[in-house]
């Protein structure tokens, strides 16, 4: 379901402003890693640590969608890649007792008199709802008309009315909730967070979900399987965490290559 | 609204674009600037609109310099054809370029229109010639691209600013739809200002007001009615 709701997402993101974005993975691992600072460090109630480690993406977002005013697309690319690498970085050098390399363990739950995985199903339905129901509004709203128009020229959509910060804003915003959402509703069913629990990898199988979202639903839905659920199946038959892991970011990347080879080009936004 | 051009130069690098262009118009009426391709009309039309600065002279609206942002809301240059929405519709592109828009507004569901809008009747013939009436709800990307250099000239005809800049609205159109648009532009110019652009001098120049040359970033009037 989080994934369901974070590729939906990245989709919408990726098709309305006309970029290839890499940030997922700096949103999650940012609020995931405020979370557990918030809960473990500074004992601050979890759904308080929860609302605020969301604001905190959430601004991120805002700020990173709006130098699309300034930047070309192919280059907002770059500039995701390497917000996410350096980020990754810069965790690695905060001090142990903040996280550090170590990462930081003991992270609370959310509501904490419900089994972890009934939590977590709740939260991650939650944030499905929200996803689906507010990119159908958005699918039916002038406001996706107006994206469009300042994702293609900034300018030309100004003179026709159109509100460019208030636009890219508002989906920021709407990735910055669900993405902040997901770590911390992650990093509180594994009671973990690690430099590693959200990496480049995680944002190369958001980019999957994300193209598969632009070619059509049901194509979404047939990737979500085949990313998320079939590789989590098979660790029923014994198959490691990490072995998981590397299986789904194996067909994350095939399943791109396969969209960039079969696929017509309109179809999907890469934005170059 | 009158606009006043006063001595523009404009220089890339050593190469001189224009060289002290002057001219000033009334709040309405039609102009037609034309002058071959590489003799500065674009970027005539960029200083205009204020997206790029001149090297010297400045653009003064109603005697008085206005910056960008407040320029676009009286000053609108003919929107780009070549753009590829991915699912704006025929429609949805003029509802957004009728409405103005507030940030309340643009949360709400476009209209769905039709031909019998009233800010589109002038528009029937010209819809109906060139086969759009019918593609309302079509995605833009999809039209021909005469299809599509129409609609973003009607989107821009429809717009509430006080004067309009139309870079070549004739090229990739039949000459029927060419012959239809025109008395559209000459009679909306009896209330603002229109400006067009275009390399070459043709039936047009005789329904303008006003023709100039520009040639080597020298500008010269050569007719007036």
């Amino acid at each position: 379901m989080l994934f369901g709701a974070a590729g939906a997402c990245a989709g919408v993101y990726q098709n309305r402003l006309n970029v290839v974005g890499l940030h997922w993975a700096f949103l999650c691992s940012g609020s995931a890693f405020s979370y557990g600072l918030l809960t473990s460090v500074l004992f601050i109630p979890p759904l308080i640590s929860l609302a605020l480690s969301v604001v905190g993406a959430t601004f991120a977002s805002c700020g990173l969608t709006l130098l699309r005013l300034k930047i070309a697309s192919h280059n907002f690319t770059i500039l995701t890649f390497a917000i996410v690498m350096v980020w990754l970085s810069v965790l690695k050098l905060i001090p142990r007792h903040y996280g550090g390399i170590y990462g930081l363990s003991g992270v609370p739950e959310l509501i904490g008199y419900l089994n972890r995985n009934i939590e977590t199903i709740i939260f991650s339905f939650l944030i499905l709802l929200f996803a689906v129901l507010t990119f159908r509004y958005e699918h039916r709203s002038r406001i996706r008309v107006s994206a469009e128009l300042v994702a293609e020229n900034p300018t030309q959509a100004q003179d026709l009315g159109a509100h460019s910060v208030f636009t890219l804003s508002l989906y920021g915003a709407l990735s910055g909730v669900i993405f902040g959402c997901f770590g911390v509703v992650q990093a509180a069913y594994v009671g973990f967070v690690g430099v590693n629990s959200f990496d480049i990898g995680f944002s190369i199988i958001v980019l999957s979900l994300a193209v598969s979202y632009s070619i059509s639903v049901r194509f979404f839905c047939i990737a979500l399987i085949c990313v998320v659920t079939a590789p989590d199946l098979l660790k029923l038959l014994g198959v490691s965490g990490s072995g998981v892991s590397y299986l789904r970011l194996m067909i994350s990347g095939a399943l791109l290559l396969g969209i960039c080879i079969r696929v017509r080009r309109e179809k999907i936004a890469f934005g170059v | 609204m009158h606009l006043e051009c006063k001595h523009i130069s404009k220089r890339y690098g050593s190469k001189l674009v224009l060289n002290d262009v002057s001219f000033t118009l009334g709040s309405s009426g039609l102009t037609l600037i034309t002058g071959p391709n590489g003799s500065g009309k674009s970027t005539l039309l960029d200083i205009l609109q204020g997206v790029t600065s001149q090297t010297s002279g400045e653009v003064v609206i109603d005697g008085k310099f206005v910056k960008r942002k407040i320029r676009a809301q009286v000053l609108l240059r003919q929107l780009q054809e070549e753009s590829l929405y991915p699912t704006i519709t025929v429609g949805e592109y003029l509802d957004f370029a009728k409405n103005v828009h507030s940030r309340r507004l643009s949360l709400q569901k476009p209209k769905r229109i039709s031909l019998d809008e009233v800010y589109l009747k002038n528009f029937k013939a010209l819809f109906k010639t060139s086969k759009i009436e019918e593609q309302f709800g079509t995605p833009m990307r999809l039209l021909s691209g005469g299809q599509r250099k129409l609609v973003v000239t009607v989107a821009s005809l429809i717009r509430p600013q006080k004067i309009l800049l139309l870079d070549e609205p004739f090229a990739g159109l039949s000459q029927l739809a060419a012959s239809q648009l025109i008395p559209i532009i000459k009679n909306e110019s009896k209330s603002r200002l229109i400006i067009v652009v275009d390399h070459e001098l043709h039936d047009f120049q005789y329904s303008c007001d006003r023709v100039f040359h520009l040639r080597e970033g020298h500008v010269s009037e050569v007719h007036q009615s």
